[in-house]
Order: C-alpha cells, then sequence, then structure tokens
C-alpha cells in the first residue's frame, strides 16, 4: 500500500513538477526561489497525497504554489525587493520551453495575486472558476484581477522597450 | 481590446515547462516528503503528551525541513536552520515609555529599543541609535499584520494571548525567529532578527504586550 502511494507520488512528480516550476518562476519571476518554492508546495502535496491522490493532485500542487509565492510576497523581510531590468536566468528543465522574456518582466510588475490570477487564467489556459478555486477566491474576483492585470500588462507593455535580445538560459 | 487580445495570445502561447522531472529530482522530492512526514508524526507524538522535555529536543532537532531559500541548495534535514529556545537571555524586557507607533500599541520592548519607523506595511523596532540601514532588517524587530496564513506549520508551539502559536525559524532571504499569533481579531507576525536573543517566554511576553490599534491593511505585495 505505501509502496502504491509513493509510486504515485513519484509519477505525479515526474509529470507535473517541471509545469510547476514553470508556474512558479512566472510567478515569482526568480528561477532559484521558484525551486525552493516548488519544493515546499511538494512537500505539501506529498503529506496530502492520501487525500488529493483520487482528486485533483495537479491543481492542489499549483494551489500550494501560489499561496507560498504569495505568502512569501507578504514577508516584510522580503518586501523591498525591486523591481527588475533585466530577465533572471530561468530554471527549466528542456530546451524547448518557450517564455516571452518582455512579458516575464511586465509580469512582475504585477502584486502576486493579481499575478497568479493572470498567469493561471492565459498562460495555463484555465477556467475562471478552476482559478477561483485554485486560489480560493469568487469568480467574480477572478474577472476583476484578470482584467485589470491585463490592463496593467498593456500599460507596462507599452511603455517598455523592445524585447530584449539575450536569450532566455536554460539550465538542466 | 485589441491590445487584450495580443497580450492575451502573448501569454498563451508561454509554454513554461515540457517535459519530465529526472528521476533524481523525484527521488529527492520523495525523500523531502518522507521527511516531513516522519517530523509531523514525531511532532503529533509529543503533543499527544508522555513524550516529555527528550521529544521536544528531538523535534527541535529535526525540525529544519524548509528549504535552504534562496540558496538553491538541495534540501536536507539539518538542525543548522532549526530555531533554538534560548535559554540565557541576552536582553531584557523593559516597558516601553516612548511614543506609541501609528497602528499598535507597545507594552514592552527590549532594552534599549525603540521605534524605527510604522506604516501600515510594518512596524520597525532597532537598538535606539543604530544606523539607518534603507530598508535592511538587521539587528531589528518587525511586526506586521498577515493574511492569515501561516507560512510553515513547524516549530515550537506556545501559547500567546491563551491562543496556539508557534515560533519558528525562517530562512528566507535572511534567518530570523518569528512568532505568528491572534490580538482582538487581527493576525500578527513577529520577525526578530537572530542577533536579537530572546527567550521564548520574552517573545510570547513581547507579543502579548502588543495591541493592535490602527486600521492597517494586511501584509501584501
Amino acid at each position: 500500500m505505501r509502496h502504491d502511494r509513493e509510486a504515485e507520488f513519484a509519477e505525479f512528480v515526474r509529470t507535473h513538477r517541471p509545469a510547476l516550476l514553470g508556474y512558479a518562476m512566472l510567478l515569482s519571476g526568480d528561477s532559484h526561489l521558484a525551486e525552493d518554492l516548488v519544493q515546499i508546495a511538494l512537500i505539501r502535496v506529498y503529506r496530502k497525497w492520501d487525500r488529493v491522490r483520487s482528486g485533483t493532485p495537479a491543481a492542489y500542487a499549483r494551489r500550494a504554489v501560489a499561496t507560498t509565492v504569495i505568502d512569501h510576497s507578504r514577508r516584510p523581510f522580503v518586501g523591498r525587493e525591486v523591481g527588475m531590468a533585466l530577465l533572471p536566468e530561468t530554471a527549466v528543465t528542456d530546451p524547448e520551453t518557450a517564455l516571452d522574456p518582455e512579458l516575464v518582466v511586465a509580469l512582475q510588475q504585477l502584486p502576486p495575486r493579481m499575478r497568479a490570477v493572470v498567469v493561471l487564467r492565459y498562460v495555463e489556459d484555465l477556467a475562471v472558476e478552476q482559478v477561483a478555486s485554485i486560489l480560493g477566491c469568487r469568480a467574480g474576483t477572478v474577472k476583476s484581477q484578470a482584467a485589470r492585470g491585463l490592463a496593467r500588462l498593456n500599460s507596462i507593455l507599452a511603455g517598455s522597450p523592445t524585447a530584449p535580445s539575450f536569450p532566455l538560459i536554460a539550465t538542466s | 481590446m485589441n491590445e487584450n487580445t495580443n497580450t492575451i495570445d502573448r501569454l498563451r502561447r508561454m509554454n513554461p515547462a515540457l517535459g519530465r522531472a529526472s528521476e533524481e529530482i523525484v527521488q529527492q522530492d520523495l525523500a523531502r516528503g518522507r521527511a516531513a512526514a516522519a517530523h509531523a508524526h514525531r511532532k503529533q507524538a509529543w503533543a499527544a503528551g508522555g513524550i516529555g522535555g527528550f521529544a521536544l529536543a528531538v523535534i527541535v532537532a529535526g525540525g529544519a525541513i524548509l528549504p535552504a531559500l534562496h540558496t538553491g541548495a538541495s534540501l536536507q534535514a539539518s538542525t543548522a536552520d532549526t530555531p533554538q529556545a534560548h535559554t540565557k537571555p541576552a536582553l531584557q524586557l523593559v516597558s516601553y515609555t516612548g511614543t506609541q507607533p501609528d497602528g499598535y500599541h507597545l507594552g514592552k520592548v527590549p532594552a534599549g529599543f525603540t521605534v524605527e519607523s510604522s506604516n501600515k506595511d510594518a512596524l520597525i523596532l532597532a537598538p535606539a541609535g543604530a544606523t539607518d540601514l534603507s530598508g535592511e532588517f538587521v539587528d531589528r524587530i518587525v511586526v506586521s499584520q498577515q493574511g492569515g496564513f501561516a507560512y510553515s506549520k513547524d516549530g515550537r508551539q506556545v501559547t500567546i494571548n491563551g491562543e496556539p502559536a508557534l515560533i519558528t525559524l525562517s530562512v528566507d532571504p535572511d534567518p530570523a525567529t518569528e512568532v505568528q499569533f491572534t490580538t482582538g481579531g487581527h493576525t500578527v507576525d513577529i520577525q526578530i532578527w537572530p542577533t536579537i536573543k530572546l527567550t521564548d517566554q520574552q517573545i510570547i511576553d513581547f507579543a502579548q504586550s502588543i495591541t493592535v490599534t490602527g486600521d492597517l491593511t494586511t501584509s501584501a505585495g
């Protein structure tokens, strides 16, 4: 029984970890921090595995990542971060990973919860209700945050220079 | 509308990750999960009583299950980042006699400490005459209101204002003893720079001397 449980969790990690890492990277803008946050999220998933395995563990894991990122950003010791002038290197596991450097930088200028809504709604292409479930808020909040987030992104992109020419750095 | 469509298209074209995690990474995540589960079982056993002080020592020693954040290092069970219960205070708590800060009423502070700043985000206490570090928290105590999300579940269980609270060691990005507790319906977070040596009892006394008086916003990004 324990073997099955562990095997299931291992397969979940094999399949979903790269996406969680990319999601955390978009939310945090920091590849090292993203790795740490995914580690924390997967610890939470492991501990709740008996409960979440029969449901939607991927959604649970996304929520764990989102709440960890949002809470991390609330902490006073990290509340004085400055905006990025350049895109940090991205911790990705596959050279085919496709990120839009200018958009990644713009995303980091959104408040964390708004950023999470935009990433889940448009990058992950989830329905409003799914985003609301993951973030633990009302559908109306998702809609308003998504609309405001898009408006902010448009404004940021309109005022920003053309996309930087440096390539994304893929690390194994 | 066109702007929105273009931005949505660009967002949807982003593919932040492909492929599968390597077996080494999978095994590391499994090991961290197992360590966390084992730690939780030990803590539950201790909470159930009958194990006593030795178990507390084991729990404290085994408590470092959070990643060494911002280092990129793999997570290891270690005592290095574990909150330690200070038994010999280097500081005394004294009654606070200065001007009360915005949003809070302070009853006690560590001797020699004063209010450095107070705004809707955080109340910062610093040694009198400390150099302004422009946002750094070295040698400081930071009090803020939190949105009710507990960052860590691992630490030393204490009672503050009659409610359970947890004293932890946060390690991201700087080490700090941290405690979250409730007072008057507010969730308050205190972070204490590690050079400030307070016993758990002093931390409890300090926390219990704080009252939220202002309509402050919760700390948010």
